[in-house]
């Protein structure tokens, strides 16, 4: 993470204001920062989102393409993630400095999606199906990636329109499809069972939310939980050199349980109205 | 990647001279190097040599899956490589900006000038087409590596032949040389790339430069042109320009070059075609390495201009006098601050005239040794007198003169090895040629 | 398809002459010390510019007379039509970043902070033809943002020629793709010179004289817009400017 640089009498003042409560924008330690999320910033993908979490920006884009489906799982379409780290968020991700942050995030957001069912994107069992290619772009960080980075991804998956297969046809033995060009002949994936992630980091001997880029370098341990909109989790990850009491975890993870059903609601209102301004809304992109 | 380090006197130095019209080996402004253009046994591969700058082609194909965009062409791809090989400057590796420059340059030239038939090259659509690939490998970077690098490519090309190609049902058959002739490439026009260098905000260009001149310039500008007069890609690097028409200027000057460029390629091209044709041995890339001179990268020696009378005469002097050929042009000016002094057979000193001396050194102190030659001392004496040898008064003349090459060389006989006392003060043998 | 037709429409709906339409801001961020995101047609781009501070890295690159400018182009992965495998590293960015630092390096005075170095970062989120031109522009909108002592404006424009005689300026990813010929000019609008100049394709020499121009009359223009841009952004963050209100 790019880490920001503190003296100890700053760490121990926000160590002490963790304890009671108080954080140093003055949020408690359950309170998210606001958030500002638009989709369909980007035309030359299938469906894209920005999200802002105060000083964290991200920006999402899935792009679709036919591909074949891996022989283990002939019935299913394909989702691949790439971060790319971008120099503009801190100079040190120039040029291949951000990679390992990037595979970080990439496997562990894998992971945390095996619950997104990838049935909806087969055409032809074995030798067709669809490949949602997931692109995360780092523009700046302020701590918190991975929540704003779950955030986004869900949103950039609500609003991608993947073509609809009009024909296809049986060419000796390999398959022909005809895909529809027409921009308004497109469905929707179903993204109920995509989680939401969730970081609770351990300050002291308390776990606050939402960490800015100065808390995450106060933080010893940071512990991640995948949600779903029905409150079931589907990953848990600890990040971090420090260790957690078992009793610990078991609280973070349930404050996260119930953080994580808030946020998918939340989010899921923020895009049926934007979905309800209707396509000829006004698109504001980075001009606001 | 190493900067090449030019020190401030050879930059002046350089500017000066071509504020004045001159360069340093002579050649006008618009003179070319010698080009030469050899080709090596298999279809496509030549050595293009322009000065002292050598690149090596090698144009190779195979089949491969087209483009999802464009199925019905085939692939083109063009390498350049400069490793350490080219010059001391560069680390092999690293990608570094000069390879990727030359690179693009050549892309644009090439590629996306659409100068080969690509559509020629489908065998199956959507399947299977030729790749060809051009290969360059940089020898030696001495200056308008651009320039040569795209004479070398195009020479290729134009030489390369891939095979012949028959579909059957299921799969292509790729037939040998002996089975069938190999099919050359389809070029529509013949471009080259022409690199300039600017001095001066551009009151002087230079075409050709050597690397030296590159690196000193202001402003450096690679135009490719055809033989058509068509431009397929221009770069211009350095600092700014202050009008276009300096551009357009360039334009024209390197569609005229253009032209004689690539008649030069296409002449050579026929010769080679005429050897294979006619049976002959085909001499190959062997005759690159037989070079008659020691170093393969051995410079022609600067053609300094003096322009005093004085001068002249005392050279004509020396010249009748030892009777070798010395590079020296002769021109009338009168400047009589310096004069030439002998001091010893063909060797001879620029001396100042004034009274000052101060920053134009003093004459030469170093005396000649009067007993030039050295072949017999050994067998004259045991011990021999040693004249006083102090650093300033002991030359050691190097005798280059005539056909032979060979050092002398002072042989030890065995009587003289065994005569030797060694209560005896040592001989100071004189040794001759190296040291 | 005919890039220009009869009534002189492109395939666009613009003139032969016309930009496409430009929006930015400045200081979009507050993390870099400036920053800029512009619109150029359906090309979008942002730009961020740290510095100048103390050179990264190995201290042996540091110039004793004038400031180290970095610079790196990338593309992300969704902004073209076919998905890009890898947004930096390949030929075509380090190509853009050489030329990027070339234009950059023309307008930035050097010689006011020896020692340090200037990163310049371009991300292009969408491209739609032009890329490098709306990378300069939104470059030299970072730099000012940022405060760094800037010569001029570099302002880069790309033109072309249609059907062998008509020429046009700022040309999109179709008519780059449909076979004319593109150059990128970057200029400095005020004072007329060229700092960076390249072209592809092919056209015959003739034609150079005019494409050219046109490419620099649509410098001057996009100059003005930025120009205004940056007026009106000044308006709004800063009051010590009232001088301005009367422009």
């Amino acid at each position: 993470m790019a880490s920001v640089l503190l003296n100890d009498a700053e760490k121990t003042f926000i160590l002490h204001g963790v304890e009671v409560d108080l954080r140093c924008d003055g949020r408690r330690r359950g309170d998210y920062r606001p958030m500002e999320l638009e989709t369909d910033v980007v035309s030359t993908a299938s469906g894209s989102a920005r999200l802002r979490l105060a000083n964290t920006d991200i920006l999402v884009g899935v792009k679709t393409e036919i591909d074949v489906p891996y022989p283990e799982n002939p019935e299913e379409g394909k989702l691949e993630f790439f971060v790319d780290c971008s120099a503009n968020a801190t100079p040190a991700f120039e040029g291949r400095g951000g990679e390992d942050l990037a595979n970080e995030i990439s496997s562990r957001l894998s992971r945390a999606y095996q619950s997104l069912p990838l049935a909806p994107l087969c055409i032809v069992p074995k030798q067709a199906c669809w490949k949602l290619y997931v692109d995360i772009l780092i523009l700046e960080c302020g701590g918190n990636f991975y929540d704003a980075i779950s955030l986004a991804v869900k949103a950039a998956l609500f609003n991608t329109r993947v073509p609809q297969v009009t024909g296809s046809f049986l060419d000796g033995g390999s398959v022909d499809l005809e895909v529809s060009d027409d921009p308004f002949q497109c469905w929707r994936l179903d993204i109920t069972k995509a989680p939401v992630l969730v970081t609770l980091s351990k300050i002291g001997d308390n776990c606050v939310v939402d960490p800015t880029a100065e808390e995450e370098t106060c933080s010893v341990a940071s512990i991640v939980v995948a949600v779903l909109d029905s409150g079931s989790l589907t990953a848990v990850i600890k990040i971090g050199e420090g260790s957690v009491h078992e009793q610990t975890l078991i609280e973070t993870i349930k404050t996260a349980q119930k953080i994580g059903v808030e946020l998918n609601s939340s989010l899921m209102t923020a895009l049926n109205q934007e979905e309800s301004l209707g396509p000829k809304r006004q698109r504001f992109g980075f001009l606001k | 990647m190493k900067e090449l380090i030019v020190s401030t006197c050879e930059k002046n130095f350089i500017r000066q001279a071509v504020s004045q019209g001159k360069r340093l080996d002579g050649r006008k402004f618009d003179d070319l190097r010698k080009l030469d253009i050899k080709y090596g046994l298999e279809w496509g591969s030549c050595v293009t040599t322009l000065g002292s700058t050598k690149v090596v082609a090698q144009v190779s194909c195979d089949v491969q899956v087209p483009k999802t965009s464009r199925p019905n062409e085939g692939l083109l791809f063009i390498n350049v490589e400069l490793s350490g090989m080219a010059s001391v400057h560069f680390e092999s590796g690293k990608i570094n900006d000069a390879e990727v420059k030359i690179n693009r340059i050549l892309e644009k030239c090439f590629r996306e000038s659409k100068c080969i038939d690509l559509e020629a090259l489908c065998i199956v659509a959507e399947e299977k087409v030729w790749n060809v690939r051009v290969d360059l490998n940089i020898l030696n970077y001495e200056g308008n590596v651009v320039g040569c690098c795209s004479i070398a490519a195009l020479a290729a090309l134009a030489h390369f032949r891939h095979p012949d190609v028959t579909s059957t049902g299921e799969g292509i058959i790729i037939h040998s040389e002996a089975e069938r002739d190999a099919i050359p490439l389809t070029i529509h026009h013949y471009p080259v790339a022409v690199s300039f260098a600017l001095f001066d905000q551009g009151k002087h260009i230079i075409h050709d430069p050597t690397a030296l001149e590159e690196h000193v310039s202001d402003v450096q500008l690679v135009v490719c042109v055809n033989s058509y007069r068509e431009l397929c890609g221009l770069y211009l690097e350095g600092s700014s320009i202050k009008t276009v028409d300096l551009v357009v200027r360039c334009s024209s000057q390197a569609a005229k070059i253009a032209k004689r460029l690539v008649d030069y390629v296409r002449d050579t091209l026929q010769e080679d075609q005429n050897v294979r044709n006619s049976n002959m041995q085909v001499p190959g890339l062997v005759s690159c390495v037989n070079e008659d001179s020691l170093f393969a990268l051995s410079q022609e020696r600067l053609i300094i201009k003096l322009t005093d009378r004085e001068l002249q005469e005392k050279i004509k002097e020396l010249t009748t006098e030892t009777e070798e050929k010395l590079d020296v042009e002769m021109k009338d000016c009168s400047n009589e601050d310096m004069k030439i002094v002998s001091t010893g057979p063909s060797s001879a000193e620029l001396v100042s005239n004034l009274d000052v001396k101060v920053g134009l050194g003093d004459k030469n102190a170093w005396m000649v040794d009067e007993g030039g030659d050295y072949s017999s001392e050994s067998e004259n004496s045991e011990v021999e007198l040693v004249q006083e040898v102090s650093r300033h008064e002991k030359v050691i003349q190097l005798e280059l003169s005539g056909d032979s090459e060979e050092e002398e060389v002072t042989v030890l006989k065995p009587e003289n090895l065994e005569q030797r006392d060694l209560s005896q003060k040592l001989p100071k043998k004189k040794k001759s040629g190296k040291k | 398809m005919d890039l220009i037709s009869d009534q002189g429409l492109r395939v666009d709906g613009r003139r032969a002459g016309e930009l496409r339409r430009i929006r930015c801001k400045l200081g979009v961020y507050d993390q870099p010390d400036g920053s800029a995101y512009l619109e150029q047609g359906h090309t979008k781009v942002l730009a961020a510019v740290y510095g100048p501070h103390q050179i990264r890295g190995s201290r042996t690159k540091a110039l004793q007379d004038s400031v180290v400018i970095n610079c790196q182009y990338s593309m992300a992965t969704f902004s073209t039509g076919e998905r890009k495998k890898r947004p930096r590293g390949d030929r075509r960015s380090t190509e853009m970043t050489m030329l990027l630092k070339q234009a950059v390096s023309a307008v930035i005075k050097a010689e006011l902070y020896p020692r340090s170095q200037i990163d310049v970062f371009l991300e292009v989120l969408q491209a739609d033809g032009g890329n490098y031109c709306a990378c300069v522009n939104a470059a030299t909108l970072a730099l000012i943002d940022a405060g760094i002592p800037l010569r001029e404006y570099v302002v880069a424009c790309t033109a072309s020629l249609a059907n062998g005689k008509v020429p046009l300026v700022d040309i999109s990813h179709l008519e780059e793709t449909m076979g004319g010929p593109n150059l990128t000019v970057a200029a400095l609008p005020l004072s007329g010179q060229i700092a960076v100049m390249e072209m592809s394709q092919r056209f015959h020499i003739d034609h150079l004289e005019e494409v050219t121009q046109l490419a620099l009359q649509g410098c001057r223009d996009i100059y003005k817009i930025l120009d205004k841009a940056v007026k009106e952004h000044l308006l709004e963050t800063g009051d010590f400017f009232p001088q301005l209100e009367s422009n």
